[in-house]
């Protein structure tokens, strides 16, 4: 006589399969929404920390955050902003607890020739001086700059990104770039 | 001094590539120098504008995603799962609720904790000479409140099912699994769900096909009753002696 097992499939059943299957299905969607987001959480953390393993580092981080906390996530739509979002507060982390204790000298007082716009972008002491230039800007400000920097994002993709109007996100590029160049004058 | 007041212009007019004003482009033609400056302007801007796209649009290493999904694979999401914090902290505070619950802190409300004292002090007790008999009070409540006793068919509350009315499948074991991953496919699914677990179930069951009412088994008051040791002793009496008479017949 064969063995039988009685089980009531009316029941929500919080079995270890049930979670096991919520948990894969869960995988699969991260990954999908990873497929798309990586490179921007990237690029994102890329903006604000200066070395490129540094960023990969924190992106990683970033978007192991992102997939703990992916079950709170309401709207699977604005899953790049809540990344993109979530990698920038991060990579301003990163950013402070590796910061140096002293100070840096300011070269940019220092009279320089008139270079051409290669010139400066190609010298590393610009670069430097920008990043930290950056520091000094409103995090809304760098994140709308680093934004806007991107390859195909548009002004209205980045409001949409950051839940802003068109006309603000405008203003604020316009007015982060004026105060980086008064900082790098 | 003439320069100075358009210098705000020209870094405008950098920052932003607008048209020129027309007071603007007239100082331009006639002062060198600014318009020196405002190609130094022009080159900061694009300089800034250069650096922040290169260093934006850097691709990360080929095996960085890879990397990534191997660490999420690594570790199941932890969310749904109590952190140790939160399940301490929840502990405590269902445990203040309790104590500070109004019927376990003091018997503010008198009414209710009178009748479930009422409920549950009836209660029987075998008396040294074997009869039982019913206290009740709460003297018995406190002395004896574990000692339980069958409830009798009129006792019982009705309404008690002892089965179940949900619906109930009997697989193999070795199906059990499978069953289970397709029910919570299913589950997903109203629609479908309904179909499966719920196949034509009538809301008001016939009385033919509706489950009976199962009562527990009920045992009875065990009494216990001292031996008739007397009539033992007078049939096992003749038989001793008997048996006595005949070993000492033997051992003359």
């Amino acid at each position: 006589m064969q063995e039988l097992v009685l089980i009531r499939p009316g029941r929500k059943v919080d079995t270890e399969l049930v979670i096991e299957l919520d948990q894969a299905a869960l995988k699969r969607e991260f990954e999908g929404c990873l497929a798309e987001c990586g490179t921007l959480a990237f690029r994102v953390a890329r903006s604000v920390v200066n070395s490129a393993s540094d960023a990969e580092d924190v992106a990683q981080d970033a978007i192991l955050q992102a997939y703990r906390r992916f079950e709170r996530l309401r709207d699977p739509s604005k899953f790049r902003a809540w990344l993109v979002r979530i990698t920038f507060r991060r990579a301003l982390d990163h950013t402070r607890a590796s910061r140096p204790r002293e100070q840096r000298e300011t070269l940019w007082a220092v009279a320089v020739p008139r270079p051409t716009a290669e010139d400066i972008a190609a010298s590393r002491e610009f670069r430097r001086r920008l990043d930290e230039a950056m520091e000094t800007l409103p995090e809304k400000s760098r994140l709308i700059l680093a934004l806007s920097a991107m390859d195909g994002h548009s002004l209205e993709e980045v409001a949409e990104l950051l839940q802003l109007p068109v006309g603000t996100v405008k203003s604020r590029l316009h007015a982060a770039c004026k105060r980086l160049a008064e900082k790098l004058r | 001094m003439k320069c100075e007041n358009y210098r705000e212009a020209l870094i405008e007019k950098a920052a932003s590539g607008a048209k020129f004003e027309s007071r603007l482009a007239g100082h331009l033609e006639e002062c060198a120098q600014c318009r020196a400056e405002l190609q130094h302007e022009e080159a900061l801007f694009a300089a800034i504008d250069q650096v922040l796209h290169t260093k934006v649009n850097e691709m990360p290493r080929d095996g960085f995603l890879t990397g990534v999904q191997a660490r999420i694979r690594e570790q199941p999401p932890s969310s749904s799962q109590w952190s140790p914090v939160l399940a301490l902290a929840g502990s405590a505070l269902a445990l203040v609720l309790i104590t500070l619950h109004p019927w376990t802190a003091s018997p503010t409300r008198p009414v209710e904790a009178g009748k479930l004292q009422k409920e549950s002090v009836k209660v029987s007790k075998v008396a040294p000479d074997g009869l039982a008999r019913e206290e009740s009070g709460p003297k018995a409540h406190n002395s004896d409140a574990r000692v339980r006793r069958p409830q009798s068919p009129a006792s019982r509350p009705k309404g008690v099912q002892i089965a179940s009315n949900e619906l109930e499948v009997l697989v193999p074991p070795d199906e059990e699994k499978a069953f289970h991953q397709f029910v919570a496919r299913v589950q997903g699914q109203e629609q479908v769900a309904q179909a499966v677990a719920s196949p034509a179930v009538s809301p008001v069951p016939d009385e033919k096909n509706e489950l009976s009412e199962i009562t527990p088994v009920e045992i009875a008051r065990l009494q216990l009753e001292p031996l008739a040791l007397e009539n033992l002793r007078d049939k096992n009496k003749v038989k001793i002696e008997s048996l006595c008479n005949v070993i000492t017949c033997q051992s003359y």
